[in-house]
């Protein structure tokens, strides 16, 4: 049975490029923003989160915080135009696994997602 | 703000290149053409500047330069969103280049207008930066004003930030 992999972010192309790159190992589930992520991750049944930061509604760095408050274990991504180094720290205090700053390739993603996911 | 300016230049050529796929270049004026039909605006602000970028382009650029191809680049939200990426990529570019000069900023969500023969009026040559890309079509035309703010305090020390395509796992 394939994983299954949540994907925030408020672009369509950037959800469509994520899906296009991981779409053959992994079940991939969409949500535009911070609340729809939310929503998803109570849902259940996910192995890991890859999510943008800027967000309206709610960003990624509050949905990261919220996800910790509530003890979620579900790994997560940021992915991201943001390479601000206090933003990443931040993350990383919430909990965060990874960064990665956008533009990204299949390739990077495939890696990115195979080691934290396939550890999850 | 020419310093600002001299800050994002090239880097903001570099950025236009690589997403678009073509060539892109300063430009005197943001011109205009009658297919442009679309245009993506994103404003950033923080302690020292405020702004916008803005990136006009046509609807048949934005599909031809579409990441998932021009099947799914077919529909007006697929090239609207796709647009609206771009200057968020784009600013996030600048971004990095500011804060390596002790400029902060926070960056909006960005939002995409539709018309009919949109024509840019010229921006501020004090306070703007036009930039122009080809693509397989028209060309898209990219503009970013800056004003500055003033403040007393002295300006934050550089801040090192991490680079298009890094990755980072904790």
């Amino acid at each position: 049975m394939k994983k299954t992999v949540l994907v925030v972010d408020d672009s369509a192309t950037v959800r469509g490029m994520v899906r296009a790159a991981l779409g053959a190992e992994y079940e991939i589930v969409e949500a535009a923003d911070g609340v729809e992520g939310l929503d998803c991750v109570r849902g259940g049944g996910l192995s890991m989160v890859i999510c943008d930061v800027n967000m309206p509604r709610m960003d990624g760095l509050e949905m990261l915080h919220r996800l910790k408050l509530a003890g979620s274990t579900v790994p997560v991504v940021m992915l991201t135009t943001e390479g601000q180094t206090a933003l990443i720290a931040r993350a990383r205090e919430e909990g965060a696994r990874g960064w990665i700053v956008k533009p990204f390739n299949a390739d990077m993603l495939r890696q990115a997602v195979a080691r934290i996911a396939v550890a999850a | 703000v020419s310093a600002v300016f001299a800050a994002i230049d090239d880097a903001l050529v570099l950025a236009l290149a690589e997403l678009v796929g073509g060539d892109a270049a300063p430009a005197e004026d943001v011109g205009s053409a009658d297919a442009l039909d679309l245009v993506a605006v994103i404003g950033f602000g923080g302690p020292r500047v405020k702004g916008c970028l803005g990136i006009a382009a046509s609807s048949s650029a934005v599909r031809a330069i579409h990441p998932l191809g021009p099947e799914v680049a077919a529909s007006r939200r697929a090239s609207e969103d796709w647009l609206a990426e771009l200057s968020n990529q784009l600013l996030g570019r600048a971004k990095r280049r500011l804060l390596a000069h002790g400029i902060e900023v926070t960056l909006s969500t960005p939002i995409v207008l539709r018309g009919m023969h949109i024509r840019v009026a010229r921006p501020h040559s004090d306070t703007a930066r036009c930039y122009r890309a080809t693509t397989p079509t028209e060309p898209m035309v990219v503009w970013i004003d800056i004003t500055a703010l003033e403040l007393p305090e002295p300006a934050p020390p550089p801040e090192e930030s991490a680079a298009p395509g890094d990755s980072f796992f904790f």
